[in-house]
């Protein structure tokens, strides 16, 4: 189970199939932090942003990491890094890209647009929850997130 | 074939007992430290003395401290962001004994990839070291850094 | 009516368009004037609406009757009514204004107009009168004149409309040092400094009142016996019914010792500006010491214990036991050093100048320092926060007080006791009130004062362990959010240390 006082993780991810790999290979891995799974770019800028049915900070908290698949439906996994790098209180969130495209010109824009790790995401169960595993030792255990402008001042009410 | 860790730290102590946790992991990546932020300019730039790209190859992965002496870490991450060359995206990683948000908030806007805290004790040293190496060298992807620069590279 | 029209056909309404009957009704109707006729001798000859509405007689009763009972007693002893007549008939018109008497016996103040009637061969006819009541401007005014007059505090007077002074109180006389006789007929440019002189000021405040109906200001002044004073004035434009301008008004005050205090006052404040200024930079150096201590001071830190650690991993054999307990001693003062150090630098942070304050809910902040509290927790725990109580802090530096009231709540006991730690929170008013109560040692009220301070220790370092700063960060982050804290103790009977801090506004809703 999930610990609701823990930061969040973003999961983007259109994948069903994937989607379940990854969140049994955070199961398996002991992540109690609560994941926050959605399927489209569209949707997780609306998240990011706080608009729509996400205006509640409380409900839907700002993600202390990104896991950004690149292929997605609409707006695209590097164009949501661009314009998140770009939103004043949200451009530090760190973003690790978790793709099956391994193509040095794909790694490269993902850098260049700020992507702050490349993963290439395993085709195997157990290496899936080996990546996450390091994912959340590394991101999650071990490095310094930007301090998140959260809590009371976005709290409405 | 990978380059090698690039350590910028000018605390000799520091300095030891990192390269002391690298070396107790079993990898075949090289650990290569630099003392100051003109140092790393000169090494990426491949100036004397690190004008044999041979025998200093270009990193895949820069461990920088903060407080450096001549040049501070941001100083070098700004310079390096800023390389017209492919290098600009080389992957940082801050490492200092600074927890402030004034300076880690700093670091992700100058485009730093993470920010590690100096470990107080030897074994959580050591543990960071183990992650380290199992995180960016085997697991993450290193970007492209001899091709050509990418238009798209935020300011 | 047909004996007074017969008079009337006088000068101009002999005019083809307006007919006699149309100018007698007119004259007839006017009702804010009294207008009549008089026969050469000053016998009524004809009466208006008007004149019947001041005067009070109606034209029946009036008419035949000689125009001197208007007058009062010593205006007949004076022969007043023919010497009017007798200037009107030489010179063409009497005007003035002065008292007259209505028919209840009642005075009012006239406007009088007489004009002399001739034929065309010059022969005289009788004499038109015209009288306006004037006796409220008239009563204004006089009241006007005894309360400026009596004005101490302001030197009021009028001038012309080229600044010439027409008029002077006492209030003139007593800021400005002149006698009316003295000033009355000079212009008011002597009251300025010949700098402004030099400057043309004088004709600028009376262009700026001409122009915009005032001028406001304040400025130096020069007093008869020529020391300056600090002015207030108010330079009002005089324009009669038609907008012509016929003078000014000028209120002047002395404000010279309002100017000194103002002026003190401004320079104190310009002082305290630079104290809090240079106490800002101070800060600002603090905070950069700080940062300097978390590196500086730390990273020898780190290598004493870093070294310790590696030569117990590497060198254990040699060492022997001796060596590896030397060697814990310093790990253990190296730990403490640490936390020395950790502690400075939070209280740093409580210090730091900007702390935003926002609406942070008591029992996660309660939780979040639960969480933190480790291996420091041992007997039992039992917290009461209602879940609704929120409080106007920062959540982190909440935490971080909550921390350190339970830290020292299962720190301070006899070795044997079993610690019973208890969280409440309750609202009062505006305020909400955090206790943390313990069944420790206590504390003897004569020290409740003293472990509030930075470094005070109450006991040694062996038997209870701490830096000494946890009461100090309290005391300083309560202050900070706006709130206070304390202890209630008896020795030997247990501590319960609270924090106030005000309830957020919308804590009841939640």
């Amino acid at each position: 189970m999930s610990d609701r006082s823990l930061p969040s993780i973003l999961m983007v991810e259109d994948e069903a199939s994937d989607a379940i790999l990854l969140l049994r290979g955070f199961e398996k891995a002991g992540v109690l932090n609560p994941i926050t799974h959605l399927k489209n770019g569209d949707e997780a800028l609306a998240y990011l942003a706080g608009i729509g049915q996400y205006v509640d900070r409380s409900k839907y908290p700002l993600p202390v990491l990104i896991l950004l698949d690149l292929k997605l439906p609409g707006m695209s996994g590097l164009q949501l890094l661009q314009w998140l790098r770009t939103q004043r209180e949200i451009r530090r969130i760190p973003v690790v890209v978790l793709t099956l495209d391994r193509s040095p010109s794909s790694i490269n824009a993902a850098y260049d647009l700020g992507a702050n790790s490349y993963l290439v995401k395993p085709g195997d169960p157990v290496e899936i929850a080996k990546v996450i595993e390091a994912i959340q030792r590394y991101w999650i255990e071990l490095n310094e997130p930007p301090p998140l402008v959260m809590g009371a001042k976005n709290d409405p009410g | 074939m990978k380059g090698p860790v690039l350590l910028v730290e000018d605390d000799p102590s520091d300095a030891r007992l990192i390269q002391r946790a690298f070396g107790k992991m079993d990898s075949s990546v090289a650990i290569f430290r630099l003392t100051n932020g003109d140092e790393v300019v000169s090494y990426l730039s491949g100036e004397q003395p690190f004008d044999n790209r041979n025998a200093y190859p270009l990193p895949c992965v820069v461990l920088l401290d903060i407080k450096l002496p001549r040049r501070s870490g941001f100083e070098v991450l700004e310079w390096i962001r800023r390389h017209p060359s492919a290098l600009n995206r080389l992957p940082i990683i801050m490492l200092t004994s600074s927890r402030h948000s004034v300076d880690i908030n700093r670091a992700y806007d100058l485009g730093a990839n993470s920010y590690l805290a100096k470990p107080d004790t030897v074994p959580q040293l050591e543990q960071m070291a183990s992650e380290f190496q199992r995180y960016w060298l085997s697991f993450n992807e290193s970007p492209d850094l001899h091709g050509s620069p990418n238009q798209l590279r935020r300011s | 009516m047909a004996r007074q029209s017969s008079l009337l056909p006088i000068s101009t309404a002999r005019s083809s368009i307006i007919s006699d009957e149309v100018f007698r009704l007119l004259v007839n109707n006017v009702i804010d004037y009294a207008i009549f006729v008089l026969d050469p001798e000053g016998h009524i000859h004809s009466w208006n609406k008007g004149a019947e509405r001041l005067m009070g007689y109606t034209s029946r009763e009036i008419i035949g009757k000689h125009f001197r009972i208007f007058y009062s007693e010593p205006d007949l002893t004076a022969n007043k009514p023919m010497l009017e007549l007798q200037t009107a008939k030489a010179s063409g018109d009497f005007q003035e204004e002065g008292w007259r008497i209505r028919k209840n016996g009642s005075r009012f103040w006239g406007s009088v107009l007489i004009t002399r009637i001739v034929d065309n061969n010059g022969k005289l006819l009788g004499f038109g009168k015209i009288i306006r009541d004037l006796t409220e401007r008239r009563l204004s005014d006089l009241r006007y004149r005894l309360l400026v007059q009596g004005v101490e505090d302001y030197a009021i007077f009028s001038m012309d409309a080229n600044g010439y002074i027409t008029s002077w109180n006492v209030g003139g006389e007593r800021i400005k040092g002149y006698k009316p006789e003295e000033i009355i007929g000079k212009h008011f440019s002597v009251f300025y400094t010949p700098e402004d002189q030099a400057r043309s000021l004088p004709e600028m405040v009376l262009h700026t009142a001409a122009t915009q109906g005032h001028f406001e200001g304040e400025g130096w002044r020069v007093r008869r016996d020529g020391t300056p004073f600090w002015a207030s004035v108010v330079v009002t434009a005089l324009r009669d019914e038609e907008g012509h301008l016929y003078g000014f008004s000028k209120v002047t005050r002395d404000m010279t010792e309002r100017k000194k205090l103002l002026d003190t006052i401004r320079q104190h404040s310009q002082e305290l500006e630079l104290r809090i200024q240079e106490r800002e930079e101070t800060s600002a150096e603090l905070e950069a010491f700080a940062y300097s201590v978390s590196h500086d001071l730390r990273a020898p830190l780190r290598a004493i214990g870093g070294f310790a650690d590696a030569l117990r991993e590497d060198c254990a054999p040699t060492l022997g036991q001796q060596g590896l307990d030397y060697l814990n001693e310093i790990t253990n003062a190296t730990a403490r050093m640490n936390a020395l150090v950790q502690d400075l630098l939070e209280y740093g942070r409580v210090s730091r100048i900007n702390l935003s304050l926002g609406s942070v809910s008591l029992s996660e902040a309660v939780k979040q320092a639960i969480d933190q509290l480790g291996s420091d927790r041992r007997g039992s725990l039992t917290v009461d926060v209602p879940a609704e109580l929120r409080v106007e802090s920062h959540p982190q530096v909440l935490a971080q007080v909550v921390l350190n009231y339970l830290t020292n709540a299962f720190k301070f006991h006899e070795k044997d006791s079993t610690p019973a730690v208890h969280v409440f929170a309750e609202q009062h008013d505006d305020h909400v009130r955090l206790s943390v109560r313990d069944n420790g040692i206590g504390i003897a009220p004569r020290h409740q004062e003293r472990i509030w301070q930075v470094f005070e220790r109450l006991h040694d370092r062996e038997t209870y362990p701490g830096s000494g700063i946890g009461l100090a960060i309290v005391r300083r982050a309560a202050v900070r959010m706006h709130g206070s804290c304390g202890v209630d103790s008896e020795s030997g009977k247990g501590s319960t240390f609270w924090i106030e801090l005000p309830a957020s506004k919308n804590g009841a809703e939640r």
